[in-house]
């Protein structure tokens, strides 16, 4: 029964053949507010893909009736021009390149973290947190100016290292939802965290943005959501 | 026709024999000529019965000569035979036979067997690594998978309020998470090991490296007390390497120092003109020091050091070790035993 294309509106279509993943993925994207079918089977998805409007694909490349990668080139060719997102387990930089050229629009990792996915859906169907290309972003009494790199909250200027800006940026950018540790490790440090022994140093600049923008004030707007990351929350608890 | 090693030292030997008899008997033909030419009045026909009596002695040793030829040959290619015995049997699994080399005479079969004997030690050593590897990386991943599962089962056992199952799945992703990073890194090492990297070698500044790495744990030895010092007096090099990867192999090194080094302490980032084509990448922590005992594992994977409970799973050093060997360099520790651990890395420069 997988292996039928639900329909929907238009809306997201995962094709991914291990049920669990499938059915966790479709339940966490539809609690996200998304519409979300799922195909176990290329065929399927060929199907879902004559039969509706779809926004966006997240696509796995084994699938038990062929490669991803080809049905991918082949739907580009048939004039699909929507987002597709690869999720995958094989990961050399060989695989990610071919991935891509094959017409891929991003390339995650299994394992993944589940915010890092939705935050790169949002992004790719630009309905990612209004205003987020903005140059000053308002969040409460927090005011974060991107062009100049000034915070202040409630109108008084916070100081902030560069890198400490930076991870409040990208907080910011994702606001109201959980940043991973390896979103922050890769966005502002450039290098992989589960390679490069980077919690120490993230926890630090945690610390240190606690402080400064959290440390005087009732509502605290970073959180840390154990286990997951931290999110600068958009209002008072 | 093929012969074995043997027969042919034994032809060789009868060939020799043959050629000398030979020579022999035309050295004897032409003194007992010469002779008769500068004496024509005697007869010739007394010199040549003078010749076969010599040839006839010297054919009656031939017997025992070509005995003498079949035990040498035989004594020569003894040292092989043995070796090949003994290989044979190392091969069959009885990784700690070795050939005697005690008995052999000091020559080119004595060095082809030590030779040999120190592959075979270096295979022995690798399976035994290998051997532990395995069973330390299934012993590492079961850990945080026991957790999972117990972890749920408990919660699962009895009904619970929201707060403590959010509890219990925070605590899971942690698991999962220590998990993902084993997997990653273990992959990262046998991508290391696997040697395809060297094609995306780029020529990359050591100082830049430096920097990075220097920027990245700034903040966290501020936070811990201890003065990060580095010093690049000689780091206007550039390595045949990937950025990344030197970056990774200097921030597990830094991490490590970082670790152990108490507050108040320091941990210094060096680089010294190296010998040669080389330069000389020092990272020294004023932490206790790494015992002799540990010195030879230390960059073994899942190594644990003295105390063992600094948090870290034991893949950092292994890596670091593994990025220095594929850029041909060679990282190691200076001063086992000694107070305030100090890893040199000899890392090849590119010439300009």
């Amino acid at each position: 029964m997988k292996d039928e294309a639900n329909k929907g509106t238009a809306g997201l279509l995962v094709v991914e053949d291990d049920p669990q993943v499938a059915q966790s993925l479709a339940q966490g994207l539809s609690e996200a507010g998304f519409a979300v079918s799922t195909a176990g089977r290329l065929a399927a998805a060929d199907e879902y893909l004559a039969n509706g409007a779809t926004a966006l694909i997240v696509l796995d490349l084994n699938l038990p009736d062929g490669d991803g990668r080809k049905w991918l080139r082949r739907i580009r060719q048939e004039g699909h021009r929507m987002p597709v997102i690869i999720l995958t387990a094989r990961d050399t930089l060989a695989e990610r390149v071919a991935g891509l050229e094959e017409g891929a629009d991003d390339y995650l990792t299994k394992p993944y973290a589940f915010a890092e996915l939705l935050a790169r859906i949002r992004a790719r169907l630009r309905t990612a947190v209004a205003q987020s290309d903005d140059e000053v972003l308002q969040i409460g009494d927090l005011e974060i100016d991107r062009l100049h790199r000034q915070v202040r909250r409630a109108g008084r200027q916070v100081d902030l290292t560069a890198r400490e800006f930076d991870v409040l940026a990208l907080l910011a950018q994702w606001r109201g939802q959980p940043v991973s540790r390896d979103l922050l490790a890769r966005e502002v440090w450039k290098v992989n965290r589960r390679l490069t022994p980077l919690d120490n140093v993230i926890d630090v600049h945690l610390s240190h943005l606690r402080e400064k923008i959290d440390g005087a004030h009732e509502t605290k707007r970073i959180r840390t959501v154990r286990g997951v990351g931290f999110l600068l929350a958009e209002e008072a608890e | 026709m093929t012969f074995k090693f043997r027969s042919r030292i034994f032809l060789y030997l009868l060939l020799l024999l043959a050629l000398f008899v030979c020579s022999q008997f035309v050295i004897y033909l032409g003194v007992e000529s010469a002779h008769w030419m500068a004496n024509p009045y005697e007869s010739l026909g007394e010199g040549l019965r003078e010749v076969a009596e010599a040839m006839g002695l010297t054919l009656w040793l031939v017997p025992l000569l070509v005995w003498a030829a079949w035990i040498i040959s035989r004594w020569m290619v003894r040292p092989l035979r043995a070796m090949a015995k003994t290989a044979g049997r190392i091969r069959g699994g009885r990784l700690d036979e070795r050939i005697e080399t005690a008995m052999m005479p000091d020559d080119e079969t004595k060095s082809l067997a030590e030779t040999v004997n120190a592959a075979f030690d270096g295979y022995a050593g690798a399976l035994r690594r290998l051997e532990r590897f395995s069973g330390d990386a299934a012993h590492q991943l079961r850990n945080p998978i026991a957790a999972i599962r117990n972890l749920g089962e408990v919660a699962l056992s009895r009904s619970r309020t929201v707060d403590e199952y959010r509890e219990t799945l925070e605590t899971m992703l942690g698991e999962l998470d220590r998990l993902t990073r084993i997997v990653e890194q273990l992959l990262q090492l046998s991508r290391l090991e696997a040697g395809t990297l060297q094609r995306r070698f780029a020529p990359i500044p050591l100082r830049s490296v430096i920097e990075q790495v220097r920027q990245i744990y700034q903040p966290l030895a501020e936070a811990r007390g201890v003065e990060l010092a580095v010093a690049t007096g000689a780091a206007d090099v550039r390595i045949a390497g990937i950025e990344e990867l030197l970056v990774e192999m200097l921030g597990n090194l830094a991490d490590n120092a970082l670790r152990h080094a108490p507050a108040g302490g320091d941990v210094r980032i060096e680089v010294l003109a190296g010998t040669g084509s080389a330069a000389q990448l020092v990272v020294t922590d004023s932490g206790p020091g790494i015992p002799e005992e540990f010195a030879e594992t230390i960059f073994d994977r899942f190594a644990q050091g003295p105390g063992g409970g600094t948090g870290a799973v034991g893949l950092g050093l292994s890596l670091a070790a593994e990025i220095a060997t594929v850029h041909g360099g060679k990282l190691k520790l200076a001063n086992p035993g000694q107070p305030g651990a100090r890893f040199e890395c000899r890392l090849p420069i590119v010439q300009t």
